[in-house]
């Protein structure tokens, strides 16, 4: 393309084009429960401004959103309830799993009500660590998830070009 | 202070003021009910707080009535219902603290029930012991004679026994995979029967006793947190309706028993995550009160300032969202702005922004930096810029009047009869606030007013919590002022921990230090109820000390538990558009609620 803007085509693959395109218009839908929600809520806000990085169209219906957040503790009488909202999220989707509670159960609440880690129900392209993590820590996940789906390599992606075999979803287990 | 000094009693300093009304309302029980009470116990003889009064199961409705409604008792507030579980026949113990509202005063009842009876409900002295007596039913597995409804609350209907036994495992994992469903039939409803005749005559009513089930939650935009609301609509008004939580349970109670005092500190911080601070020092405070100790001068200051920068941004956020809710997008980043800078603040203390673990028992895990009074001067000057402008912003606005006044009203009666406290209880003119009333820390020596209103609707929330804010304002710049040099820790062997030069320079100090963290201290045998008025309302930590190093009970009265209790009652008849405001009025803490 000249510097006047006169002559226009850019060569790229549609791959390419398509996932620059999805990366930068996430919207997510929150899935908070506990504490992460809070600091979810700070990144959402006006002094971190997720908006800055093209994801803050928050949709609480799982139809209009393609990026979960699980932020917060994922026991064990909610897992069927993320379960059943992941699939209701259509293709492709994402999941970014906040702090510890989501990402692994968290080793202070191995507990008799718990889950140890969504990814026991959901598959999970990013994991946010911290209790809860900072608002820096959620926009980092989010770039990181940007650039996964640049490159295609988020679940979702790898399982519909095929390179992912097995069910959809990890089967519900502690 | 050596290890060999005797302990102070518990009671701190309500054993002068509350012993000799205590004893003769023990002597009018004794006379009154005869056999009925089994047995009494008094401080400072008897390592308790408060006296225990133990009754026999079949009186036990009889004595709390009387003592509700009896002149020299007045025990007319149902400040927590809970069970311990000894492990021996009679193997169950249920424990009624009472509060009364008007001497401010405190009275502990105790029934023992063996394994397989039943118990009478106290529904008909007290509304709220419904959701208490479905939580001991749910985590201990005793009954209730005459309970309407006593269904599992905080875990899945289809769980089997009762976690917080103490025969039942920590990792007694079971897995559900079907989601609950909600429960049509909870609201005396049958969708299928199309029979029912018209019931009044609402111009919204489409279908003579068609009637709607809505269900909102457990992940819902309205719902703060994870919790479900199931109501029964006709046309867009709530006939009937209720709510369900638990989806956010961690076993805290269930963990107080498996960690030590120390390391308990930090679940305290997730329980009302939006004020961890607050939780901290409540929690502080009980295990120093069991253990007879007086923190020093500065801690306590700096305590104080730490739970009313926690009550300002509780409150903030409150508002805030409650507004964001019926519509009022911008009024929310004002003051989730001046939060962030609240949030710098505790970073300078603790290094946290939300879970903050600040408190040791005994100390803090460090000092305030230098120049901390007069950042905090600063950040007051300009929170009080930001509040006045917020109160601008909303507190005349039409469309903000219209939503909230007279809407989901919950009069002074219903506050006491659902255990309602802080601002939503002296929204509606129930005039307590502990720091007045049962001052700890330094409240004493503090000039502030607390805001009451009489109204009992959303719009006396919200304005008696902006009004709070000013009033912690007012209490954070005297706090500013007072705030002086001097030692954090108390000089106590039991709960010091070693400072990092001396645990890396010498023997007993690594030794002491691994001996700490390893196996914490022991505290000594006796029980406590601490309470605290936190940005909900009363935070309680009722902890039962068999002696070593961790707790036999460990329970928690969280405000939100009782608050949203009330919610149901609170918007029936409402339009299901008001639900979302009275709900957010009421700042139901999902971490709180569930524990």
């Amino acid at each position: 393309m000249h510097k006047d803007g006169s002559a226009s085509f850019l060569t790229t693959r549609l791959d390419a084009l398509v996932n620059w395109g999805r990366k930068n218009a996430l919207w997510p839908i929150p899935f908070a429960t506990s504490c992460c929600g809070i600091e979810m809520m700070s990144t959402l806000a006006s002094d971190y401004d997720l908006s800055r990085f093209g994801g803050e169209v928050v949709r609480f219906s799982p139809r209009q959103a393609d990026l979960i957040i699980v932020a917060g503790i994922v026991n064990l009488k909610m897992a069927p309830v993320l379960r059943t909202i992941y699939e209701q999220v259509s293709d492709p989707k994402w999941v970014i799993s906040m702090g510890s509670c989501a990402s692994s159960g968290n080793g202070l609440f191995n507990v008799y009500s718990n889950t140890q880690g969504v990814d026991t129900i959901i598959p999970v392209d990013v994991y946010v660590p911290g209790c809860p993590p900072t608002p820096e820590a959620l926009i980092h996940a989010v770039m990181r998830l940007q650039e996964k789906i640049q490159k295609g390599e988020t679940y979702s992606q790898l399982k519909a070009k095929g390179l992912l075999k097995g069910p959809s979803a990890p089967e519900l287990k502690v | 202070m050596d290890v060999r000094t005797p302990i102070p009693t518990n009671g701190g300093d309500w054993l002068p003021k509350f012993l000799d009304s205590w004893k003769a309302q023990v002597a009018q029980l004794k006379q009154k009910f005869g056999d009925s009470i089994e047995k009494t116990c008094l401080p400072p003889e008897y390592p308790t707080d408060v006296p225990i009064v133990y009754v026999s199961k079949a009186a036990v409705i009889d004595v709390l009535r009387f003592m509700k409604n009896e002149a020299g008792f007045e025990y007319d507030f149902l400040a927590d219902f809970t069970a311990t579980d000894e492990s021996i026949e009679p193997r169950f113990e249920l424990v009624y603290n009472l509060f009364s509202t008007t001497k401010k005063c405190r009275f502990r009842l105790k029934i023992r029930v063996y394994e397989g009876e039943d118990v009478p409900t106290a529904i008909g002295v007290w509304q709220g012991a419904d959701w208490a007596e479905r939580e001991i039913w749910d985590m201990y597995g005793v009954k209730f004679t005459g309970h309407p409804d006593l269904r599992r609350i905080l875990m899945d209907e289809r769980y089997q026994g009762h976690p917080l036994r103490k025969d039942f495992p920590l990792r007694g994992y079971q897995v559900v995979t079907e989601p609950e469903l909600a429960q049509p039939k909870l609201l005396d409803y049958d969708p299928n029967d199309l029979s029912a005749a018209p019931q009044g005559a609402d111009p919204d009513d489409l279908w003579a006793g068609a009637r709607t089930i809505v269900n909102i939650g457990p992940n819902h935009p309205a719902m703060h947190g994870s919790f479900r609301l199931v109501a029964k609509l006709n046309g867009e008004t709530i006939e009937k309706s209720y709510s369900e939580f638990g989806y956010t349970h961690r076993a805290k109670e269930k963990l107080g028993e498996y960690k030590t005092y120390h390391q308990y500190i930090v679940y305290t911080d997730r329980m009302n995550y939006v004020s961890a601070l607050a939780n901290n020092f409540t929690y502080a405070m009980a295990v120093e009160k069991l253990m007879g100790i007086q923190v020093t001068d500065r801690t306590t200051w700096i305590r104080m300032i730490a739970c009313e920068i926690s009550r300002i941004i509780d409150h903030l956020v409150c508002i805030g969202i409650n507004a964001v809710d019926l519509g009022a997008f911008t009024y929310f980043l004002y003051g989730y702005h001046q939060r962030e800078e609240a949030y710098t603040l505790i970073e300078k203390l603790c290094g946290a922004r939300l879970t903050t673990s600040y408190c040791r028992i005994g100390g803090l895990s460090g000092d305030a930096p230098e120049g901390f009074e007069k950042e905090l001067k600063a950040w007051v000057k300009k929170t009080r810029e930001v509040v006045n402008e917020m109160d601008k912003l909303l507190t005349g606005n039409q469309i903000w009047h219209k939503r909230t006044r007279g809407v989901s009203v919950f009069n002074r009666e219903q506050c006491l009869q659902y255990s309602f406290t802080g601002p939503s209880a002296r929204a509606a003119g129930l005039d307590i606030d502990l720091r007045r009333d049962q001052p700890s820390m330094f409240y004493k020596d503090v000039q502030f007013d607390v805001p009451v209103a009489r109204e009992g609707d959303i719009f006396a929330r919200y304005i008696v919590r902006l009004e709070e804010v000013r009033q912690s304002l007012n209490i954070l710049a005297q706090c500013a002022d007072r705030l002086k040099p001097g030692p954090i820790w108390v000089e106590d062997k039991r709960v010091r921990i070693p400072e990092k030069d001396q645990v890396h320079n010498t023997m007993e100090g690594l030794i002491y230090h691994f001996k700490f963290f390893m196996t914490g201290f022991d505290v000594p045998e006796g029980e406590a109820y601490s309470q605290m008025e936190t940005p909900n309302g009363e935070l309680g930590f009722y902890i039962v000390s068999k002696g070593g190093p961790k707790a036999h009970r460990m329970r928690v009265r969280a405000p939100s538990f009782w608050h949203f209790q009330g919610l149901s009652p609170m918007i029936q008849g409402e339009k299901i558009a008001d639900m979302v405001g009275a709900l957010g009025s009421i700042n139901i803490i999902a971490g709180e609620l569930d524990r």
